[in-house]
């Protein structure tokens, strides 16, 4: 009865920031909306006794991923959304055809699906019994789905390369511009180089 | 409902700790300081200047509450107490002393929760911390206070990563992820804690800390020389006053956690002190970090903004790399 009570209000705080994140004209107004829903996400993760999915959403939404958001509002100062309308005027009429089309999706699935239980090995007392929830999350990805676990880090590492690269060659451009890069022997001076 | 009361009383019990500590550390603080540098510090308020922080108080309190018109008015109203939250959950992980106690005929644990996945929460709170500063300073709509927000989002997030993976070495060690675990697998002597053999994750921790709590040497993000006060050019008054407040409450949770961590928690150094309660113990680790924050802020001078990248990318993260991938082996071998 409580847990229910909990998941209404978390889901509903939840929706109703997401709401707002997409009513908001103010762009930073819009992304704390957004926090917060990540954070009552965690919340109903929490409910469920998913503790680490619950701290992985937390640490990888609200708190990497939303940092990167933020800086790059802060970087490029998007304080209105009125010129972001005037850099997109077609995306309006995109989003109006869109948007329709997914929520009826959305709408067919729901109503096809059957609302039955997932039965699965990991009840409340098997978690506890194992070891918790960690212990039995680690030896499932380590012994059983090591390889995609291995293939997806992977994934990851190529992207994180490629965007070092990416803002390396941009850094190194942006240097070439300066005046001391007339010099043409080093590209970039050592007085750069070794200002520690 | 007996465990409800208990949860309650806890939970008040450990805000109690963390804010009730703050004035005495702001007196402690500037004491210490006029101490290093051969100054008197605080001396007309009360015996010793000892009543200087809760005249601050009185102070910060009766002036105006003062908004800038140019300022995003909601989020600069609610910034000052994001701070607050991460410090107060991650202050119900710590243990401050053994599990099922005898108190008054209740059998208590002696934390709030003994949470399996402790550790990581620790590390996504402290992401969830940079919030605070960076739309502080980005609805105060001020240069300074801007580029104060963004200096401090960029060092807390770089620090951050070297931070976790320092406590990394520690989790294999131990073998687990919870608070409570982690001081239990230090048991028995201060030969057993984990800044003996993490050394190495034990000082990157601590300085990264420092980063983390935005204090001297590292506190770019308010240099005074170059942005006046950094995010909290344009707050004033008692908002202003819990900024200030927030960063002690969290410089007492981040003490609080580095004891538990490499220094043994509530654990007494040797088998024989065990008599002394254990919180006496932590909260006295608790007050060696602070002194330790308070010393290093009141003596070092400033590093510059590329040498603290410098320090965080280059020199820490590879270092605790290479820390956890020798911890690692070893464990393996042995």
């Amino acid at each position: 009865m409580v847990e229910k009570v909990l998941f209404i209000v978390f889901a509903a705080l939840a929706v109703g920031s997401g709401v707002g994140v997409i009513t908001r004209s103010n762009i930073v107004h819009a992304l704390i909306l957004l926090i917060f829903s990540f954070v009552n996400v965690a919340a109903i993760y929490l409910l469920t006794s998913a503790f680490f999915i619950a701290v992985v959403q937390i640490l990888v939404y609200a708190g990497a991923i939303l940092v990167l958001f933020t800086f790059v509002v802060m970087f490029l100062n998007l304080r209105q959304y009125q010129s972001m309308e005037q850099l997109h005027p077609v995306q309006k009429w995109v989003a109006l055809i869109m948007t329709p089309l997914v929520l009826a999706e959305f709408v067919v699935v729901a109503l096809a699906a059957t609302w039955t239980a997932v039965g699965g090995p990991f009840d409340r007392e098997t978690v506890a019994a194992g070891g918790g929830n960690v212990a039995l999350l680690g030896e499932r990805l380590f012994n059983d789905a090591l390889l995609p676990f291995e293939i997806a880090s992977l994934i990851l590492l190529v992207a994180m390369v490629g965007a070092v690269v990416l803002a390396a060659k941009e850094g190194r451009e942006f240097m070439e511009t300066r005046a001391w890069a007339d010099t043409d022997e080093e590209r970039i001076p050592e007085f750069v180089e070794e200002e520690v | 409902m007996t465990e409800f009361i208990i949860l309650i009383i806890k939970l008040i019990l450990i805000i109690a700790v963390s804010v009730g500590m703050v004035p005495f550390l702001i007196y402690f603080e500037r004491k210490f300081a006029g101490f290093f540098q051969s100054r008197m510090g605080p001396t007309y308020a009360g015996p010793w200047g000892s009543l200087q922080s809760f005249g601050d108080m009185a102070k910060l309190m009766s002036k105006e509450d003062l908004v800038p018109a140019a300022a995003d008015g909601p989020v600069f109203r609610i910034a000052p107490y994001i701070l607050f939250v991460p410090a107060f959950v991650s202050m119900t992980l710590i243990p401050f002393g053994p599990m099922d106690v005898d108190i008054f005929g209740y059998n208590v644990d002696l934390v709030v929760s003994s949470f399996d996945a402790g550790v990581i929460l620790f590390l996504a709170l402290g992401s969830l911390a940079v919030y605070g500063p960076v739309f502080g300073g980005w609805a105060s709509n001020n240069n300074w206070a801007l580029l104060g927000a963004l200096r401090s989002g960029a060092q807390m997030v770089s620090y951050e990563i070297s931070m976790g993976l320092a406590v990394v070495g520690v989790i294999v060690m131990a073998n687990t992820l919870n608070f409570v675990d982690i001081v239990d697998a230090q048991a028995g002597g201060f030969w057993n804690w984990f800044f003996i053999p993490q050394l190495v994750g034990f000082v990157i921790f601590f300085v990264a800390s420092i980063a983390e709590l935005n204090r001297d040497p590292f506190n770019l993000a308010e240099a005074e020389q170059e942005l006046v006060a950094g995010y909290m050019t344009e707050y004033s008054g008692m908002r202003w006053g819990i900024f200030m407040f927030g960063e002690y409450v969290n410089m007492v949770v981040m003490s609080a956690v580095i004891s538990t961590i490499f220094m043994g928690g509530w654990r007494a150094p040797f088998e024989f002190l065990d008599v002394i309660p254990g919180f006496i113990w932590l909260v006295g680790k608790m007050l060696f970090f602070i002194f330790l924050y308070m010393w290093i802020r009141w003596t070092l001078p400033r590093y510059r903004y590329n040498q603290l990248m410098d320090i965080g990318w280059k020199i820490f993260l590879p270092l605790a790399i290479a820390n956890l991938a020798v911890t690692a082996l070893i464990i393996s071998v042995v």
